[in-house]
C-alpha cells in the first residue's frame, strides 16, 4: 500500500483495512501520534488528512490512497513551533502530555478552518480527553492564538 | 496532625545527618544506612550519565557546564521533575535550563522516605525508623502519596548547596582566596576580586574528589530566586512537538508488539486456548503465551497481535465467581456495616453516653462504586529478556517494584535487571502495581534476545484494572440547640486496599486489617470540634482486584464527610459556610483556608434564579483544600458547573504555577468521577469496557476554576491528590443548595442527573 505522511511518499505491507495510526506507529515508527482508545472515542490518534483534523484508530489505510497525511510531527517547521504549540507552551498546558498531540492537532484543523470560533464553536469542536483535565489551560491557549489571529492575520 | 508532622520532618531531617556522618568522607550524600557505605560512585551512573562527573548521587556535571540530575520520581503530569529541578537550582545557582533531569537506576539514595513512613509517623518512632531502613533497603523508589515535594523540599536543595560548595572549594584553591570573596551565579563561580570566573564544568573533574559537607548552609526563604515563583516546566516542548517518549513510544530494532487478553471472569482461571492453531495462522503472530489469568498474542505489529488475542476463545474455569455482581458486593456492604465496628480508630470521650441526652440526633448512610483509573496512555511496558539478564522500558511510578518483578519472572538477581523509565501518560495509582510489568516479562521470556512490547487494549486496560474500592459509610451525630456538635460515629465498610495491593505487589509487607490505613484516612483526626468520636472502618471480602486511586481513602471519606457535615447544617439551619466555620478553632489553618473560599466565592452575595452553591472542605496528604461549586441547575436535573473557588494551603511551596494546573486536574478528575464514574460487575464480569461506557469529562464542561494559594511558612503539603476529595462534596451540596435532593450515592448520573 503507498501512503503519503507529512509530504513523503511511503510504500508499506499491511493488510488493507488496518488503520492508518498503527502504521504511523509500528510501520513508520512515528509515535507522535498516540493510541488511546481504538474506537474513535478519544481523539489520542487525530491526524490531518487533506488539512482535515481524522482519528486514525478507525481510518483504514486503504481509505487513504492518494490522500495527504499530517501528523504532529510535521506541525513546527524547522524547529519552529506553530501558534498554537507555542501557545501550548507559553500557557503551560501539558500536564502528562499523552492527549496532546491529538489536542494540537484538532485545534490546528479547526482555526485552520475558522480562524475566529466562538466560544460554542470550540466547546463543539473539541471532543478529545484529557485524563489530566487541563482544559482550562486548553481554552485559555486557544483564546491566545485567537488574539494573536486578529493582531497579525 | 500538624504536630505529628512536624516530629516526621526532624526525624528525617535528623535521619539523613547521622547517615551522612556514618559516610564519612563519601561523596555519595543522602545516603542512608551504614550498608551502603562500600557504593562506588560509578555506581550511580545510570543510562545518560555518561560523560558528566558526579558531585553526588544526584548532581553530575558535564564539561559544557549542563547539570543532569538524578530524578527517581514518575513525572506523569504533576511537574515533579521541573519541581525538584528548581529546589536544586536555586541552591546549586544554576539556571532552570541548564539542568537536565535523568532517571537513575534503582539505588538507596532516591528511596521516598516520605512515602515508605508516611503512616509510620503518626504511630510510633520505632515503626518510623524501622520503615526508614527497610526503605533505604528496597530501596524502595517510589511516586505515590503526593509525597514528591515533602520528601525533596529539603533534600534537593541539601543536595545543591553541598555540590556548590564543593565547587567553590575548588575555586578557593585555584585562586587562593577566601571563600567570602567568591560568589556562585548562574553555573559560574566568580572572584569577586578580579571579576574571573570559571564554569562549574570546567571545576567539577576536582570538585568530585572534595568532601562534601552534609550541612550546608541553605538559602533563607526570602532570598530565593527560584522557589515560589511561577516557572515553566521543562517537560512542555516534546509534550507539544510528538517528541516526548512515553514508555508505549518505545521502538527498538527488530521489536515485536504483544496485546493480551485476559480471563473475563474475575478471579476465574483460563484452562486451555481452544483456537491455537487457528490464531497462529494469522498474519505476523509468532507466539501465544498462556497463564492463568490471561493469554497474549505476540505479532510484528500492535494492530495484528490486537487482531489475533480478540480471536482467541477460551475454556474457563470460573472458579465460582460467574455469580459476582455490584448488587452482591452492595449487599456485603450493607450487611457489614449494619453491624458493630471491626477496627475503631478513634475513640474520644463515650459517643453513646453523649446520645443519651443529645438534643437532636441525626444519621445518615452514603455509597460509591468501584472505579478505574482510566489513564490515557494505555498499560504497557517493553522488556528484553537475555540469557542472565534484562532491560526494562516503561513508565511507572515504582521502579522498585519493576526490577524485582522482572528478576522474579526472569529467575535471574535484581542486579541484573537495566531499567529505562519512561515519561508516564498518567499515573493516578495504577501505574504504582507491578501486574503488567511481570506480564510483560513473562511474554519477553518466550522471545529471549527479541525486545517485546506489551500493550493492553484499551479494553483490557479498564477490565483488568486494580479498582478503587467501593464502600459505603454510615453516620450518627448528636446536635446541640446551638449549632454545635455533640457526638460524631462514622462506620465505613469496605474491601481492604493495603491488603489486595500489597498483597499482590509485595506479599511480605501485606498489613494486617487493622493496620490498613487507608480505610479510614480522611475520615479520622478532622479539624472540626465534634464532640465524642467514634470512628472505623469494617472490611469485606471479594475477589476484585483493588489498588491506589488518586487520594485513595481520601476520595470516598472527603464526599463522605463533607455530604454529612453539609446535613447536618441543614438540620441545624445555619448555613453550610457558618456551619463549618463554627466548627473550626480560630485562627486554625482550617479556618483561615475556608474563609479564603467563602471570601474568593463571594460566598454571601445572592445568585440569580436557578443557580447555587455548595462548599466542602478536605485536608489531606498534608494540605487543606476548600472548595465552592457554583453551579447551574434546572427542574429536568440539568445542569452546568460554570465556577469552582479553590482555595490550599499546602505550606512552602514550589512552583505555583503547578499547584494551580494540580487543582484544576484534581477537580476535572473529581467530577468526572462524582458524574460518571462508576465500574459495575455482572455475573462476574466487568460491564465497562471503553470511554463511550466511562464517560470522561470533556472541554465543553470545564468550570472556569480560581484557585488561591495561602501563603506561611509551614512544611510543604502535597498537590497531586489534595484536590480531588472535595469537589464531589461541594457539587452535591450545591445540588442540595438549589433542589433540596440530597445525593447520598455516587455517581449523579444515576440520580437522573445530566451535565450539559
Amino acid at each position: 500500500m503507498k501512503i503519503n505522511v507529512n509530504g513523503i511518499d511511503h510504500e508499506v505491507d499491511v493488510e488493507p483495512n488496518m488503520p492508518l495510526l498503527w502504521v504511523l506507529r509500528d510501520e513508520l515508527n512515528l509515535t507522535g501520534t498516540k493510541y488511546g482508545c481504538g474506537v474513535a472515542a478519544c481523539g489520542a490518534c487525530t491526524v490531518h488528512l487533506d488539512g482535515q483534523a481524522v482519528r486514525s484508530c478507525v481510518l483504514p489505510i486503504a481509505a487513504l490512497q492518494g490522500k495527504a497525511i499530517t501528523t504532529i510531527e510535521s506541525i513546527a517547521k524547522d524547529d519552529r513551533l506553530s501558534r498554537v504549540q507555542q501557545a501550548w507552551i507559553d500557557n503551560q498546558v501539558p500536564q502528562c502530555g499523552y492527549c496532546q498531540s491529538g489536542m494540537i492537532m484538532t485545534v490546528e484543523s479547526l482555526l485552520s478552518n475558522n480562524s475566529q470560533p466562538s466560544e460554542e464553536e470550540i466547546d463543539a469542536s473539541i471532543s478529545n480527553i484529557c485524563r489530566c483535565g487541563a482544559y482550562q489551560r486548553i481554552k485559555e491557549a486557544i483564546k491566545d492564538v485567537l488574539t494573536q489571529n486578529q493582531e497579525n492575520g | 496532625m500538624a504536630k505529628a508532622r512536624t516530629r516526621g520532618q526532624k526525624i528525617s531531617r535528623r535521619a539523613f545527618i547521622i547517615s551522612g556522618a556514618v559516610i564519612g568522607g563519601g561523596f555519595a550524600l543522602g545516603l542512608g544506612g551504614v550498608a551502603f557505605s562500600n557504593y562506588k560512585k560509578k555506581q550511580f551512573n545510570g543510562i545518560g550519565f555518561e560523560g558528566a562527573e558526579s558531585l553526588n548521587a544526584f548532581i553530575h556535571i558535564t564539561p559544557d557546564n549542563k547539570i543532569k540530575l538524578a530524578v527517581a520520581r514518575a513525572e506523569m503530569g504533576q511537574g515533579v521533575h521541573t519541581a525538584l529541578a528548581m529546589l536544586t537550582a536555586e541552591e546549586l545557582e544554576v539556571d532552570l535550563d541548564q539542568i537536565e533531569v535523568i532517571h537513575p537506576q534503582v539505588e538507596s539514595p532516591y528511596a521516598n522516605i516520605n512515602l515508605a513512613t508516611h503512616y509510620e509517623r503518626t504511630s510510633s518512632s520505632t515503626g518510623f525508623h524501622f520503615m526508614e531502613k527497610v526503605a533505604y533497603i528496597l530501596p524502595y523508589i517510589a511516586t505515590g502519596g503526593s509525597t514528591t515535594i515533602r520528601d525533596g523540599y529539603e533534600h534537593y536543595r541539601i543536595m545543591g548547596a553541598s555540590a556548590k560548595e564543593m565547587l567553590m572549594k575548588v575555586a578557593m584553591k585555584k585562586w587562593f582566596v577566601d571563600i567570602d570573596k567568591l560568589k556562585a551565579e548562574k553555573g559560574f563561580i566568580i572572584n569577586t576580586e578580579t571579576g574571573e570566573k570559571v564554569s562549574y564544568g570546567s571545576l567539577s573533574l576536582l570538585a568530585a574528589e572534595e568532601k562534601p559537607n552534609n550541612q550546608p548552609t541553605l538559602k533563607s526563604k526570602s532570598n530565593f530566586g527560584i522557589i515560589g515563583k511561577p516557572a515553566q516546566r521543562i517537560d512542555l516542548k516534546g509534550k507539544v512537538t510528538g517528541a516526548a517518549e512515553y514508555g508505549i513510544d518505545v521502538r527498538l530494532p527488530n521489536m515485536l508488539f504483544a496485546a493480551v487478553k485476559h480471563c473475563p471472569i474475575i478471579g476465574g482461571e483460563i484452562t486451555s486456548v481452544s483456537n491455537e492453531a487457528e490464531v497462529m495462522a494469522m498474519r505476523g503472530v509468532k507466539h501465544i503465551a498462556l497463564w492463568p489469568e490471561g493469554a497474549a498474542v505476540i505479532a510484528d505489529n500492535t494492530w495484528r497481535a490486537q487482531q489475533a488475542a480478540n480471536a482467541l476463545t477460551f475454556e474457563i474455569d470460573s472458579k465460582g465467581q460467574e455469580q459476582l455482581s455490584s448488587a452482591h458486593i452492595s449487599q456485603l456492604l450493607k450487611a457489614r456495616l449494619d453491624k458493630e465496628i471491626d477496627h475503631i480508630k478513634e475513640n474520644i470521650d463515650n459517643t453513646a453516653k453523649v446520645f443519651e441526652t443529645a438534643d437532636k440526633i441525626y444519621e445518615a448512610e452514603y455509597e460509591v462504586p468501584f472505579l478505574a483509573h482510566a489513564t490515557m496512555e494505555p498499560i504497557n511496558c517493553t522488556v528484553l529478556v537475555e540469557e542472565d539478564k534484562a532491560k526494562v522500558w516503561v513508565g511507572h511510578q515504582a521502579p522498585f517494584l519493576v526490577t524485582m518483578a522482572t528478576a522474579k519472572e526472569a529467575d535471574i538477581s535484581s542486579s541484573k535487571v537495566e531499567i529505562d523509565i519512561k515519561y508516564l501518560g498518567g499515573g493516578f495509582g495504577r501505574r504504582a502495581e507491578n501486574d503488567f510489568v511481570t506480564e510483560a516479562v513473562r511474554i519477553a521470556k518466550a522471545m529471549k534476545g527479541t525486545p517485546v512490547q506489551m500493550v493492553w487494549s484499551r479494553e483490557e486496560d479498564t477490565q483488568f484494572d486494580t479498582y478503587r474500592p467501593a464502600a459505603m459509610a454510615s453516620f450518627k451525630a448528636g446536635i446541640n440547640a446551638d449549632g454545635t456538635i455533640s457526638a460524631w460515629e462514622n462506620h465505613m465498610s469496605l474491601q481492604s486496599v493495603l491488603r489486595s495491593s500489597i498483597g499482590r505487589n509485595f506479599p511480605l509487607m501485606t498489613p494486617p486489617e487493622s493496620q490498613d490505613t487507608t480505610a479510614a484516612e480522611g475520615a479520622l483526626g478532622l479539624a472540626y470540634n465534634l464532640g465524642a468520636r467514634k470512628v472505623g472502618y469494617s472490611f469485606i471480602e471479594s475477589p476484585m482486584r483493588l489498588g491506589f486511586w488518586r487520594s485513595v481513602g481520601h476520595s470516598y471519606n472527603g464526599f463522605f464527610t463533607e455530604s454529612f457535615i453539609d446535613e447536618l447544617a441543614n438540620e441545624a439551619n445555619t448555613d453550610p459556610y457558618e456551619f463549618r466555620a463554627k466548627l473550626l478553632s480560630s485562627n486554625s489553618r482550617q479556618k483561615k483556608v475556608l474563609d479564603k473560599v467563602a471570601e474568593i466565592s463571594n460566598w454571601n452575595s445572592p445568585l440569580p434564579v436557578g443557580k447555587s452553591r455548595g462548599i466542602a472542605f478536605h485536608e489531606s496528604f498534608g494540605s487543606i483544600v476548600a472548595q465552592v461549586a457554583e453551579i447551574n441547575i434546572n427542574s429536568e436535573k440539568e445542569f452546568r458547573i460554570d465556577k469552582v473557588f479553590c482555595v490550599i494551603d499546602c505550606g512552602n511551596y514550589v512552583n505555583p504555577d503547578t499547584i494551580i494546573a494540580q487543582m484544576q486536574s484534581g477537580i476535572v478528575f473529581g467530577l468526572t468521577a462524582a458524574i460518571y464514574g462508576e465500574i459495575t460487575i455482572e455475573e462476574g464480569k466487568i460491564q465497562q469496557s471503553n470511554f463511550p461506557n466511562y464517560e470522561i469529562l470533556k472541554l465543553k464542561h470545564m468550570p472556569e476554576v480560581f484557585t488561591h494559594i495561602m501563603e506561611n511558612n509551614e512544611a510543604p503539603g502535597g498537590v497531586g491528590e489534595p484536590g480531588t476529595p472535595p469537589i464531589a462534596p461541594a457539587l452535591t451540596n450545591a445540588i442540595f443548595a438549589a433542589t433540596g435532593e440530597r445525593v447520598r450515592s455516587l455517581p449523579l448520573k444515576n440520580h437522573g442527573f445530566k451535565l450539559v
